[in-house]
């Protein structure tokens, strides 16, 4: 979870908490991600005891996050209701309030954080109107943009992650030859995308809150505007690729050269090109050094001891240990904090000589470092599918492993 | 408007509206096909099927012919918000991808694409 979102989930839950709406409620959270993790910990910390966490993918039915139960939507109606209230941080928090109430859920059910500012499951005129209202302040963006970049075709990323990018710019220069356009304008959220756009070379990039894109993306489906493309595998709602994954695994970047930008298979990748050496990259020791990089947005954390062991490991051979990050994150313990820019990292990888990091889009960005690069997946399922991490978005000349229960690290 | 309770109606009493814009020739082919299918997830849920052509010869049960502007009124909404998630249009758009991309490219097969419709 990004921090905006965070600060909202516990905004949300002091209001809740201040209001006494919580007071004596046995608390359900619905649809297991890695949001709902974070808001299990939050309350945890807050000495909460949350009941279950509801999800419909019967593949997680029996097992638990730290000792909550994964159980069926169903599982509430054999509480007494009155005394329940379900938590919602995942996505599709419309989708699931509307499932409780179907399946006659009398509770309360309330949304933390507002991911998805485009549903609301109501036909009402208020809501229509209101709608309304948030589809024309889109368009009165869109018309800024689209006059200060005349002729360009426009690109809206619709989600803040930073391998989206990456696949998005691997294959856009194929995409604008097919629909004949010399010229566009990405618009991405958020400044470490940004940097994901400008290692492809110069390019048109502008920088959006997620509300605005949100409305600029609402806006350009609501007036069918032919000269923007919205290059995502399941966002905004009316993008049905994913829903081929019930059926076929497809990895993601095929997702997005054949799906997105209906390119054929085979269609070679773009590599990036444009990066720069960190400026202390001598202070690095050449090919006797370890980038780790455990922190993810919206990837499920792995255990600290993991990462302690690893750490440990190379310590013991005599290599000196970094962890990336950025903004408050933390260091592991025993090692160094370093905070490359996007363009600069491959450089920091490559004088070090080895990575090992959560799979996330920055291990997209390191495809093409010279080192030794070990991606590690935790063990979860891509969305509400059959298919694993591993499966969507495994790593070419990587060391990809998957770290379950038993997960032990071991050097190669 | 009238139109728009008639949806709230089948949206409540349907679980899932596919309507396909048949005005495309392609597209008009698929819900033929859906149609000579009849894709085994179909027995699971309650499903309606719209498009503005009356040319289903095959079981009809479940097909809802609807008029352009019927169909104008319900893509507008679409286009407006996301009102429900028990709504799938079959058109092309040049805004976005979708599994007809993966049906052009021979990833899917059609009878694939028609049960990742209905889940």
């Amino acid at each position: 979870m990004d921090t905006e979102h965070y600060k909202e989930m516990v905004s949300t839950l002091n209001e809740l908490e201040q209001s006494g709406e919580l007071n004596g409620k046995k608390l359900y959270l619905f649809g297991h991600c890695n949001a709902t993790e974070e808001l299990a910990d939050l309350l945890i910390e807050r000495h909460y005891n949350p009941i279950a966490i509801l999800d419909n993918n019967t593949a997680k039915h029996g097992k638990n996050y730290r000792d909550i139960p994964i159980e069926a939507p169903q599982a509430i109606l054999s509480d007494d209701q009155e005394k329940t209230f379900v938590c919602i941080v995942a996505r599709a928090y419309a989708a699931m309030a509307s499932q409780l109430k179907r399946l006659g859920y009398k509770g309360q059910v309330r949304k933390l954080v507002d991911y998805n500012s485009y549903a609301d499951y109501s036909l009402s005129e208020d809501t229509i109107q209101r709608m309304k209202a948030r589809e024309a302040a889109g368009e009165k963006k869109l018309h800024t943009l689209k006059k200060k970049y005349l002729d360009c075709l426009v690109i809206l990323c619709p989600f803040s992650a930073l391998g989206d990018i990456y696949f998005c710019m691997s294959y856009l220069k194929y995409f604008l030859e097919k629909r004949n356009k010399g010229k566009c304008v990405v618009g991405v959220i958020g400044n470490a995308c940004a940097q994901v756009v400008s290692l492809f070379g110069e390019n048109n990039v502008e920088i959006f809150s997620q509300k605005d894109m949100d409305e600029m993306i609402q806006a350009a489906l609501f007036m069918r505007d032919a000269d923007i493309f919205i290059p995502h595998q399941d966002r905004p709602y009316v993008v049905d690729l994913s829903r081929a994954l019930y059926k076929k695994l497809i990895p993601l970047e095929q997702i997005y050269c054949c799906g997105v930008f209906g390119l054929p298979k085979g269609t070679k990748p773009i590599e990036p090109f444009v990066f720069k050496d960190y400026p202390a990259l001598g202070s690095v020791p050449e090919g006797k050094a370890v980038i780790l990089s455990p922190y993810a947005k919206s990837v499920t954390t792995l255990p600290e001891s993991i990462w302690q062991r690893i750490v440990e490991c190379y310590r013991k051979q005599g290599y000196k240990c970094y962890t990336n990050v950025a903004g408050d994150e933390r260091p592991l313990e025993e090692t160094e904090a370093i905070n490359p820019s996007i363009a600069e990292i491959k450089s920091v990888v490559e004088r070090a000589g080895t990575f090992i990091g959560i799979r996330s889009g920055l291990c997209d960005v390191l495809r093409t470092a010279r080192a030794k690069k070990t991606a590690l997946y935790p063990d979860y399922n891509y969305c509400d599918t059959q298919w694993k991490a591993i499966d969507m978005y495994a790593l070419e000349g990587w060391d990809n492993r998957v770290v379950k229960d038993d997960f032990i690290w071991r050097m190669n | 408007m009238p139109e728009i309770e008639k949806l709230e109606k089948y949206l409540e009493e349907y679980s899932l509206i596919i309507i396909f814009d048949d005005r495309n020739e392609e597209i008009s082919r698929y819900k033929l096909a859906f149609f000579e299918s009849k894709p085994e997830s179909c027995n699971q849920k309650k499903v309606m099927v719209m498009g503005l052509k009356d040319d289903v010869t095959a079981d009809k049960k479940g097909y809802k012919i609807i008029t352009e502007q019927e169909y104008n009124i319900i893509l507008r909404l679409y286009r407006m918000y996301e009102f429900t998630d028990r709504l799938r249009i079959v058109d092309f758009s040049f805004q976005y991808g979708s599994m007809l991309n993966y049906l052009s490219n021979d990833m899917i097969s059609q009878e694939e694409y028609f049960e990742a419709l209905l889940h």
